[in-house]
């Protein structure tokens, strides 16, 4: 992994930033704040960049590449969508790493450490709040029901197998 | 149903709001500013708080009582803690209700109103969406782990009745 500071000057990156939601609903103002308590992190195929049971507080948005998401070493999803968040649960609730994210292919993330939300002042930092919880909110809605869907395929199939097996 | 807009000067709903663990940070005079687009609703036993399927901009904060959820009929949750948050969803995806909400006693519960905080002024709106926010992030991010659980738990049931 590579890890280097954002560049307010590469247009090419800030260009991708502004396509993702979050940085998008920011004013000119507030981003360059935000930016500049980011890092740029550069991973190559195979390397770990979360890992199941560590603690951190550090929220990831995907730049460019693909990862995947896996739990008990099972392979649950994959992150491949410019501005897919990930991390965002440890600096909501500060629990331990609850699966372990991989690069598959060369990736690049934005990583900004959770405190960051705490490290800006006054009417920013509310701004800065509502904002990055409403669409950490958004993107937890969106995998509670996806985690939902699929709680509902898998008891269907328990239920078929059960079928299935013979009954003394 | 009964009905009464948040009364800031009701220390007993006050006193039982800074209990909550989503608000226990807050200074009082926060919690009165983000509750202004607020209501105290009071239902009996038996009255259906939220509908399966409807459409509202209604998030609920239980401050005492006791509802159950039901999916298709089916019980699934009791909630019967100060500060128990339901209905979020609604409001953060504009999704029909997943689940009905009955009351099974006498509950007293807050609810906000997403229209409602769109017409406070900036400050206040920036201020209640914070708050809100935040607390939903922090419910859902339980209910997530709660839901990856039950996926990793059936996966190697599934895995056990394939061999």
């Amino acid at each position: 992994m590579k890890e280097f500071a954002f560049d307010p000057n590469d247009e090419d990156t800030l260009a991708r930033l502004r396509k993702m939601p979050i940085f998008d609903a920011m004013d000119i103002n507030q981003l360059p704040k935000v930016l500049k308590l980011a890092k740029l992190r550069r991973y190559e195929a195979g390397e770990t960049i979360i890992e199941e049971g560590e603690t951190d507080q550090l929220v990831y948005f995907l730049i460019l590449g693909k990862c995947t998401v896996e739990t008990e070493g099972m392979e649950l999803n994959f992150i491949n969508n410019l501005g897919d968040v990930f991390g965002e649960m440890g600096i909501i609730d500060q629990k331990p790493r609850s699966a372990t994210i991989k690069a598959e292919k060369p990736t690049l993330c934005l990583a900004l450490d959770g405190s960051f939300l705490e490290r800006l002042e006054g009417i920013d930092k509310l701004a800065a709040q509502a904002l990055f919880y409403r669409i950490f909110s958004e993107m937890l809605a969106a995998r509670i029901r996806d985690a939902n869907s699929k709680i509902l395929t898998l008891e269907d199939q328990l239920e078929g197998l059960s079928v299935q097996r013979p009954s003394f | 149903m009964k009905e009464v807009p948040f009364d800031p000067t009701n220390s007993d709903i006050l006193e039982r709001l800074k209990n909550v663990p989503a608000f226990d940070s807050l200074p009082e005079r926060h919690i009165k500013e983000a509750m202004r687009a607020a209501s105290i609703r009071r239902y009996d036993a038996g009255e259906t708080v939220i509908s399966e399927g409807e459409f509202d901009n209604q998030v609920f904060f239980l401050i005492f009582g006791h509802l159950k959820i039901l999916v298709k009929g089916n019980e699934v949750v009791n909630l019967k803690r100060l500060g128990d948050v339901f209905g979020e969803m609604g409001i953060i995806d504009g999704s029909p209700r997943s689940a009905s909400i009955v009351a099974m006693k006498t509950s007293l519960c807050v609810a906000l109103d997403d229209t409602a905080i769109g017409t406070l002024g900036d400050t206040s709106k920036i201020f209640t969406q914070a708050v809100m926010y935040r607390v939903f992030a922090e419910v859902m991010a339980i209910r997530l782990r709660q839901a990856n659980q039950k996926i990793t738990e059936l996966h190697q049931e599934l895995e056990e009745l394939k061999k």
